[in-house]
């Protein structure tokens, strides 16, 4: 079946390299002939804190024609020289208009205001942004962050990645945990991305917590198929997220006070309208709650934190600097003592990112971004024993950290074309186990480093095409390149996303993509624990490979501000990994024992993956009412020759039956100062996962051939339905919050109350057998999350 | 080390307000109790044995004792039509019959069948024609401490040749023998110290060689025994993962056992075996 596809591929290949030399030649053919065209670009910001805006629609209705600011506010267009007048919009602030004589290149920085004497203007401009009908791309997901603060969470903690999990076509692990299986995709398999810095372990608190703090964040995609050619090293989704800037203006603060934890952001100007500053801090405090709980000869405690900063600074117009980072750690700890022995210990993980990121103008057609990042995830286990005198100290250390660079240039060489093109070079060190061990009771002083180093680079171009007012399309290519061991991966990526628009308001999109993974992730549920280890593709593990075609439609409702997407989807996965049966995760990385630096390969075979299905989508995003109605059908397979001896199974994740509704009801809207009531509430069903189930005992001996051994030995073994045939019970759960917002002297004061599962579903989170006092063995469930009320407080100044 | 994970995840995720109670909307699959028959077979062992007994459903009250069952009738049947039916042993909890009443022989296909409770189960197998020997077996005596081991270790190193042109299946096993004082007698105990499977892909014909490293104490002066067992794929297919099989552990992913029993479970297999001693000192 792949043979034939990778013919498939190559000709797809063969074609995108084609049109692309064929665009270089028009192009300078263009610039050539190009003397009656004349270029409008320029920054789109908001007006009160002088943010940039992503994705803000410039359109310019004479010539139905238009395009969006890119990732840096960004945007140019050429057009004929003549007057006509152009449209900005940007949901959640006012439209504005222009009135253009481009007899000259034009420069033409925009300021959108939030104001709310225009609202209006700001439902027109908001409408105008939700078309979907008019995007290239399909299968891709925004999520203004006002809804991520409106929807309510467990314990109050907002999520972005548990509100992403309620999207169509994303499932979520089990019960309160962060990770996201896409389209059938493994939680390996998303690309997580912080201003550009991927991020390893993107958990807190074994899953419970995603480590993205709300109140730092600008902007959030998810994309789950149709891959433009700038994404790679994932197979199934891409979520990219950008942090804010910091106010340029003013002073500006958030903070707030919650059941587990406290946060606060503050964001001003370094130089006004310049340079500016953001800082975000969280933390949780179930250490201090339980201490004095404790005993003090023996003590134990968690938390987790984490620290958001960035700063920017506009050189000059042409000229923008950018740094940023992040830095979390979850901490669990233990001490004890008693008379002359004292023994303490605990495991440490986190991530640290950092981006350092120059934005260049070229020209007024060409923008230009350089980034160098860093990303570092580490996971450390730690123990100190003493007993008069004599001590014991053992610190183990896993994790991944990569070295970056990356340029890319946006080109806009006339209307009709808008060309992206790039390079990255990855380097990554994977450090599978290292440790350090001191025993002073046996003199052994031991100290060993596993290390494998390996280069994953890529090149890519893609173009985003305006055939006319019907056509749309956005061919790209990607060359990707890993190398392992002895071994130099080369794999080609070609993308492709189709757009024709029967009406203004209602699209047929189709489109394929190849993604290459070069770097797996060992976990056994995938329940986002901390010892989940990365690991190289090597000479023997090979890169993981999908590809994926969808089609739909996107109808939007312009008048009562809805919009429709239905779509289908059929991916193939090759290489995917899982841990071979009986193999524990515990002992995967090898530990303290191994020095092999490749000896997790031992545990891990390969296979492959199908998942299709149909993604119903009805959104709402402006209006008192916003919020999904999200719906999946899908069927999720695997088959690997080492597990369930060599037949198809269901993924673990399979899930027949998805819904998602989301409402969010402004009573009366609290803009930044007013006060206001916002009621929301989620509801979610899911098919039960597959999972594997005992059945029966029975004995199972070793033969022993020894002649020593009279006997065989061993004792009894389980036997199992097969691998994940029995399904767990249908999960379903509504939340709902409220929120009372008020203007205080000094700042807007928020009260928000939630309740977490009200109707008490009692999910299970997994099954375990227990024998009554009759001797009858029953099926039992755990369920971790009953009905769970909070309370925040939050303050914005 | 590990455990410590394993402790905080199981306290965070018993410890935050988890509920336990019977699982709600699922039915647990039901099964009946199937026969259970183990049988490796071998021209060079004393015995030709089948061990009989019967699954117990995990659902349910399947009651206590024992799972043996010592009332079924068992025959084993050659490829040339001689069969044996194979008595009940009171002291092996097996049914056994000598080689000298019955013979496994090389190269011969054996059906055993069990009928017990209105129940039948059979399995079959091949006997492996070649039996083969180490080529080399030697051992190393090492004094450096190893990692959270500070005394001295053993490692014994064999190698043997593969039969070329035919798909072979092997395991190794490492024996230490003791021997010790008790009320004046001296007497002889035994401990598996490794165990290994094998197979001859992309080494067909060629040499294969392996390691066991010894870190049990009283290693010195001690006999060893290696054991080199030429076995058909249901003995290999059985034993690959049998070995590595530790009981459920909800942290590891669940584990099917081989089976090529028709109508029960377990596994009828065939191996030869040589072996070759050691002193160690």
């Amino acid at each position: 079946m792949f043979v034939a596809d990778r013919g498939l591929i190559r000709l797809i290949s063969l074609l995108l390299m084609r049109y692309f030399f064929l665009m270089a030649f028009v192009c300078y053919y263009g610039f050539a002939m190009a003397q009656q065209r004349k270029v409008l670009s320029g920054f789109i910001k908001d007006k009160s804190s002088k943010e940039l805006l992503i994705g803000a629609t410039i359109a310019i209705p004479k010539y139905k024609t238009g395009t969006v600011s890119n990732a840096y506010g960004f945007y140019s267009i050429t057009l004929p020289a003549d007057t006509f007048e152009v449209i900005i919009s940007y949901v959640g602030f006012a439209l504005k208009a222009y009135r253009v004589d481009l007899r000259t290149d034009t420069e033409l920085n925009i300021e959108l205001d939030e104001s709310k004497s225009l609202k209006e203007v700001v439902v027109q401009a908001d409408r105008q942004k939700m078309r979907l009908a008019e995007q290239t791309r399909m299968s891709v997901i925004e999520i203004p962050i006002s809804q991520i603060k409106d929807i309510p969470a467990l314990f109050g903690e907002k999520d972005v990645l548990k509100v992403i999990q309620l999207l169509p076509g994303v499932q979520k692990p089990s019960e309160g945990n962060s990770g996201i299986y896409v389209r059938g995709g493994g939680p390996d398999q998303n690309l997580i991305i912080l201003d550009e810095a991927n991020v390893y372990n993107a958990f807190h608190l074994f899953g419970f917590f995603s480590l993205f703090n709300g109140d730092a964040l600008k902007s959030v995609e998810l994309t789950k198929g149709g891959f433009p050619a700038r994404y790679g090293g994932r197979l199934s989704s891409v979520i990219d997220m950008s942090m804010k800037e910091g106010d340029k203006q003013k002073i500006r603060g958030e903070a707030g006070i919650g059941v587990l934890s406290s946060r606060f952001v503050l964001e001003g100007p370094i130089v006004k309208n310049k340079a500016s500053f953001l800082v975000s801090a969280r933390r949780t405090y179930f250490d201090l709650l339980t201490k004095p709980f404790m005993p003090a000869e023996s003590r134990g405690g968690y938390y987790f934190y984490d620290l958001n900063a960035k700063a920017n600074w506009e050189i000059n117009n042409h000229n923008r600097l950018y740094v940023s980072g992040y830095f979390g750690r979850d901490k669990f700890g233990f001490t004890s003592e008693y008379d002359k022995s004292k023994m303490e210990g605990g495991i440490t993980w986190g991530n640290a990112t950092g981006t350092l990121r120059w934005n260049h103008l070229y020209n007024n057609r060409t923008f230009s971004n350089t980034s160098l990042i860093f990303s570092d995830y580490k996971f450390g286990i730690y123990q100190m024993a003493s007993y008069d005198g004599s001590k014991y100290e053992l610190n183990y250390q896993s994790g991944i950290r990569d070295w970056s660079l990356k340029h890319d240039i946006d080109f806009h060489p006339n209307a009709n074309h808008t060309i992206k093109g790039g390079v990255q070079f990855i380097y990554h060190q994977f450090t599978p186990s290292a440790y350090v061990l001191k025993d002073q009771f046996s003199g052994t002083d031991t100290t060993s480093e596993v290390n494998i180093q390996s280069m994953e680079n890529a090149m890519y171009i893609e173009d985003d095409i305006k055939m006319g007012l019907k056509w749309r399309l956005n061919p790209g290519l990607r060359l990707s390149h890993f190398s392992a061991q002895s071994k130099h991966y080369i794999n080609l990526e070609p993308r492709m996303s189709i757009s024709y628009n029967l009406k203004s308001d209602l699209a047929f999109k189709g489109s394929f993509s190849l993604m290459n993974q070069y770097i797996h992730l060992l976990s056994n549920t995938g329940i986002g624990l901390p010892t989940d280890l990365w690991v190289p593709s090597s000479d023997n593990l090979k890169p993981q490979q999908s590809w994926q075609v969808a089609g739909g439609v996107a109808k939007d409702f312009i008048e009562q501000n809805f919009s429709l997407t239905i779509e289908g989807y059929y991916k193939q996965m090759n290489n995917t990994i899982s841990y071979k049966e009986g193999a524990s995760f515990l002992e995967a990385d090898g530990t303290a024992e191994s020095t092999d630096p490749y000896s997790y390969e031992k545990n891990i075979t390969s296979g492959k993956g199908w998942s299709y299905g149909v993604e119903l989508m009805l959104q709402r995003k402006v209006g008192k009412l916003t919020g999904w109605v999200g719906y999946t059908l899908s069927w999720t397979q695997c088959q690997f020759d080492e597990l369930n001896f060599g037949e198809k199974f269901w993924a673990r994740y399979d899930r027949r039956h998805d819904i998602s509704v989301v409402g969010i009801y402004h009573i009366n809207e609290p803009k930044n100062d007013e006060n206001g009531y916002t009621l929301s509430a989620t509801w979610v069903y899911g098919t039960g996962n597959a999972i594997t189930l005992p059945i029966a005992e029975y004995n199972s001996p070793v033969h022993s051939p020894s002649p020593m051994s009279n006997s065989n030995y061993g004792s009894t073994a389980s036997l199992y339905t097969s691998r994940n045939a029995f399904r767990m019970a249908p999960y379903h759960r509504m939340d709902i919050g409220f929120q009372i917002t008020k203007k205080m002297k000094y700042w807007v004061r928020t009260w928000e109350l939630s309740i977490y599962n009200v109707y008490n579903r009692m999910n299970p989170y997994f099954y375990y057998t227990a024998t009554d006092s009759k001797g009858n063995v029953n099926l039992k469930q755990i369920t971790l999350f009953p009905i769970i009320p909070s309370i925040s407080w939050n303050i914005k100044f | 080390m590990k455990t410590l994970i394993y402790s905080l995840f199981i306290v965070v995720c018993i410890g935050c307000m988890s509920c336990e109670k019977m699982a709600q909307d699922v039915t647990p699959p039901k099964v009946e109790s199937q026969l259970v028959v183990f049988s490796f077979l071998s021209p060079e062992e004393k015995l030709v044995k089948v061990e009989v007994s019967k699954s117990k459903p995990v659902y349910g009250n399947a009651g206590g004792g024992s799972n043996i069952v010592s009332s079924a009738t068992v025959t084993i049947t050659n490829d040339g039509g001689l069969s044996v039916e194979v008595p009940y042993v009171d002291s092996l909890s097996a049914y056994a019959v000598a080689q000298s009443a019955y013979s496994i022989e090389p190269g011969r296909t054996y059906t055993v069948n069990v009928q017990a409770g209105g129940k039948t189960a059979s399995g079959r197998c091949t006997v492996p024609q070649d039996s083969l020997s180490f080529s080399a077996v030697t051992f190393l005596s090492i004094s450096q401490p190893s990692v959270g081991y500070d005394g001295p270790y053993f490692i014994y190193n064999y190698k043997w040749q593969d039969a070329a042109g035919q798909k072979n299946y092997y395991r190794v096993d490492v024996e230490k023998i003791y021997t010790y004082q008790y009320n004046g007698d001296t007497s002889e105990t035994s401990e598996n110290v490794c165990n290994s499977i094998w197979d001859d892909e992309n080494k067909d014909g060629g040499i294969l060689n392996g390691k066991c490293e010894d870190y049990s104490w009283q290693s010195d002066g001690s006999d060893v025994r290696v054991y080199l067992l030429n076995t058909d794929i249901h003995y290999y297919e059985y034993h690959r993962r049998r070995l590595n099989y530790y009981g459920d552990n909800p942290f590891s992913e669940p584990f099917q056992q081989y089976n090529n029993v028709q109508g029960g479970l377990g596994v009828v297999s065939a191996y030869r075996i040589t072996s070759r001693m050691l002193k160690v000192n």
